[in-house]
């Protein structure tokens, strides 16, 4: 590939037009329990009927403790609050779970398996998370220079050996 | 996902163990095996613009979850690898590569209840493999573990580098 601006800028187009091609064609995608890839709230909530004695993986907001009931929320907005039966653990209103089970009548899943996450481990999560972004971003800068003639970044340590080899 | 820090705490490791035997890889190639390793997790846009707010303006499907797949990453280290002039996109290609390649295979082992992995390895197979994973990605231990393993590939470096140095003046810091 020649390094001049033009052409650099043509492929970069190109391969994010391919990108958001592959975004789009996974978002084509449906669950399919023959792949392992179970119906989650986004799918039942509105046919829940059709759903019952299916495999099912759900996740929400606990808002009752005895028995353990959650509320699920899908894309659209929609709200529904399920029964966890046979839940292991001892989870607070306000954690969030996540589980795999089976779909039953009246609003209930029979839990295989499951995990809880306190609110705080989110925050958690996400703080750490931007820590390392910065981290990165810092290194990035101060390791890396972004040359406009060409639209292409080059190590910033041999870019001052190139300028030395020239001026000596 | 594991925490980003994990991840990056993870290429770090990898690019420092390589840079003894690759003395290339100095520190703003590190760097970008560590841009490698967030990847991935670009698809974490989706908590500031959903798939379905993308899905209901355009009037078109979307999931951006294909970004956290081989498939979505390959075609982002690809555009990293366009990125830098020809003369680097070998080595930059190759620690993008493995940068995201960590990113998915430590994901590979994160607990999900059904027992089973996210199909990260779409569009090669959607299919979900069973796998015992054993963390989550709001888990404390897995930052710590790493952060461990990258304090002391960082000393290595160091010695081995000041060992170097009393021999010749070559800059080879991480």
């Amino acid at each position: 590939m020649r390094d001049d601006r033009r052409t650099r800028v043509i492929v970069v187009a190109f391969l994010m037009i391919v990108l958001c091609g592959l975004l789009v064609w996974a978002g084509t995608l449906e669950s399919d329990p023959d792949r392992n890839e179970f119906p989650n709230e986004n799918d039942f909530v509105m046919s829940y009927d059709a759903y019952v004695g299916d495999r099912v993986q759900v996740g929400g907001t606990v808002v009752e403790t005895d028995p353990v009931v959650f509320v699920v929320t899908t894309k659209d907005g929609d709200r529904m609050e399920i029964t966890a039966v046979s839940f292991e653990g001892d989870p607070s209103v306000g954690d969030e779970i996540n589980v795999y089970g089976t779909l039953e009548t009246e609003q209930r899943v029979i839990v295989i398996d499951s995990y809880t996450r306190e609110p705080w481990e989110r925050y958690y999560m996400y703080a750490v998370s931007f820590i390392a972004g910065l981290w990165v971003l810092v290194r990035f800068v101060r390791g890396w220079r972004f040359d406009r003639d060409t639209f292409a970044f080059k190590p910033r340590t041999e870019a001052r050996a190139e300028t030395e080899e020239q001026y000596g | 996902m594991a925490d980003l820090l994990t991840h990056a705490l993870a290429a770090y490791v990898i690019a420092v163990a390589l840079s003894f035997r690759y003395e290339w890889i100095t520190a703003p190639y590190v760097t970008v095996c560590m841009m490698g390793s967030m990847i991935p997790d670009m698809t974490k846009i989706s908590l500031v613009l959903s798939s379905e707010q993308i899905e209901a303006g355009l009037g078109i499907p979307f999931d951006w979850y294909a970004l956290h797949t081989v498939g979505g990453s390959f075609l982002s280290v690809l555009i990293g690898t366009v990125l830098v002039p020809s003369a680097y996109r070998k080595r930059i290609f190759a620690l993008l590569a493995i940068g995201a390649a960590s990113h998915i295979l430590l994901d590979a082992f994160l607990f999900k209840p059904s027992g089973y992995m996210s199909p990260m390895l779409w569009p090669l197979t959607d299919y979900q493999f069973s796998i015992d994973g054993f963390y989550l990605s709001s888990d404390r231990w897995p930052a710590l573990v790493s952060g461990v393993l990258a304090a002391i590939v960082w000393q290595a470096k160091r010695y081995h580098t000041s060992s170097l140095d009393a021999v010749s003046e070559s800059d080879s810091s991480v």
